[in-house]
């Protein structure tokens, strides 16, 4: 079953789709007031709430405490976006409902009790809604979440209240990157409620040009229309960077993307920043079909070549043996 | 230029706000900018945002000691860290909360999605009224045996609601 970094999307520039729901429990402390055992208490009764209410969908997620992850598959699990840094950052009483696939995680024991997290390929903002969604009804049948009438859900940051829906969507932004246009945009839709972010969320730096945009207000606006405004913004985005890739010298990005294949197929050490700068060139190479490889092969190499990824079969390396082995593996997948 | 809120003090602070494609410009002065939760350190971070707008808040002369009967928070704690310590703390501070919200939010009115169990509230109220008029109309109209039969339904209905 392929996740979303390794399923087929069209679509060249936006690279996934992500949408999470904040919910807590009525009468129930937030997490960073709860002690592990408290904690604890609450997965449980969500664990059952989810899993014992005999539906298809819920027959297909499982339950796993993070207490029973190894540390590496933990950090392997924010690279894949699986889970939030946030959220790794403490395994105890913390535990997650997953799908096979990954697309759906619901974090327990983050900032909020229940974070529900749907992650798909490309721009698919209605059905990650959709899906995130139906869990949200689910739980809310069996849980009684914390709401009031004039705030709407409760949660622990008041910049969650209302909707408690953050929905985001990871776009390729090279040209506009290089045209120096991604900070006057950031400027330009903060004035409008959405943030531009690195590739992994909150306070991180972008990478291999892939941007984050998302929603900041959840009061006061509804579920459809947040989605709906953060559609047009990134259809207009991605409008933009066509335009920029467009104006570029053809020679030059050429140049550009067979020197990175060149490179990519033939080094022996490769630190993390050189492969997100060279992968970049490649996803525009296979974009404007330079390169005849699969449209998922960027993005593949992107996550599995990320430092806990690639140990995670392996066993903890220093830095420059990882290098050694991101090189062979990125030989190995570059056809 | 004069605030515009309030009308008597000179305004210092320009209030220029785009949210939702709606394009607001307001005058304010010092106080009423204050109490409209806006802070003239400029703000970096959401929780350092948070903090500095409720530290140039002129705070509630009972905020200070009381604290939330949930889990204890007091505002200054909230205030401090950006982060409430239960739902209940949105109920006890709210006051306090709205001018900050409306500042990060542009709005203080929830307009999205209410959980599921409120809205089985509000269908099994509908239902149970409707149910009840069809046993009038019943009685009405003399049909006993079918009227005893809705009756026993009503009943059923009513305590399945009270033990939810």
């Amino acid at each position: 079953m392929s996740n979303w970094y390794s399923a087929n999307n069209d679509n060249h520039i936006a690279v996934s789709t992500r949408v999470r729901l904040a919910r807590n429990l009525a009468d129930t402390p937030f997490p960073s007031l709860l002690d592990d055992a408290q904690m604890e208490q609450v997965a449980e009764k969500v664990k059952k709430a989810i899993l014992e209410s005999d539906t298809p969908f819920a027959k297909s997620l499982k339950y796993i405490s993070m207490k029973d992850v190894p540390d590496s598959e933990v950090y392997a699990m924010v690279e894949r976006h699986v889970i939030s840094p946030e959220f790794a950052s403490k395994k105890s009483g913390r535990a997650v409902i997953i799908s096979e696939d990954e697309s759906v995680c619901v974090m327990l024991g983050e900032e909020d009790h229940i974070r529900i997290q749907v992650i798909l390929p490309g721009l698919n903002l209605e059905k990650a809604y959709e899906t995130a969604d139906k869990i949200d009804e689910l739980l809310s049948l069996k849980c009684g979440f914390a709401f009031d009438n004039q705030l709407g859900y409760l949660t622990e940051c008041p910049t969650n209240l209302g909707t408690g829906l953050r929905a985001s969507v990871m776009l390729h932004l090279p040209f506009m990157e290089s045209a120096g246009a991604v900070n006057e945009i950031a400027d330009t839709i903060g004035k409008i409620g959405f943030t531009v972010r690195g590739m992994y969320g909150e306070g991180s730096k972008s990478k291999a040009s892939l941007y984050q945009i998302s929603n900041q207000i959840t009061l006061g606006i509804t579920e459809k229309n947040a989605i709906d405004n953060l559609n047009v913004i990134t259809k207009q985005l991605i409008d933009r960077e066509l335009n920029e890739r467009k104006r570029t010298d053809r020679i030059k990005l050429e140049d550009l993307v067979w020197r990175a294949y060149g490179i990519l197929k033939n080094q022996r050490l490769l630190s993390s920043d050189e492969m997100y700068k060279l992968v970049s060139h490649i996803k525009v190479g296979i974009a404007e079909g330079i390169l005849p490889f699969d449209e998922t092969l960027p993005m593949r190499i992107l996550i599995e070549t990320s430092p806990n990824m690639l140990c995670r079969f392996t066993g903890e390396k220093t830095p420059s043996e990882r290098d050694f082995l991101r090189a062979k593996q990125v030989r190995k997948m570059i056809p | 230029m004069i605030c515009q809120k309030c009308g008597k003090n000179n305004a210092t602070t320009h209030i220029h706000s785009v949210i939702g494609g709606i394009v607001k410009d307001i005058d304010l002065c010092p106080v009423c900018a204050a109490k409209e939760g806006y802070s003239t350190t400029p703000s970096g971070s959401l929780a350092s945002m948070l903090s500095s707008v409720f530290g140039d808040m002129a705070m509630p002369v009972n905020s200070k000691a009381e604290c939330c009967p949930c889990c204890n928070s007091f505002f200054r704690e909230i205030a401090k860290t950006g982060k409430a310590g239960c739902p209940k703390c949105y109920e006890k501070f709210r006051n306090e909360l709205l001018p900050y919200l409306k500042r990060v939010h542009g709005s203080v009115t929830h307009i999205g999605k209410k959980p599921i169990k409120d809205a089985l509230v509000v269908s099994k109220t509908d239902k149970l009224s409707e149910m009840r008029k069809k046993l009038s109309e019943l009685v009405k109209n003399e049909n006993y045996e079918e009227a005893a039969v809705m009756r026993d339904k009503i009943k059923l209905y009513e305590e399945e609601g009270k033990n939810e």
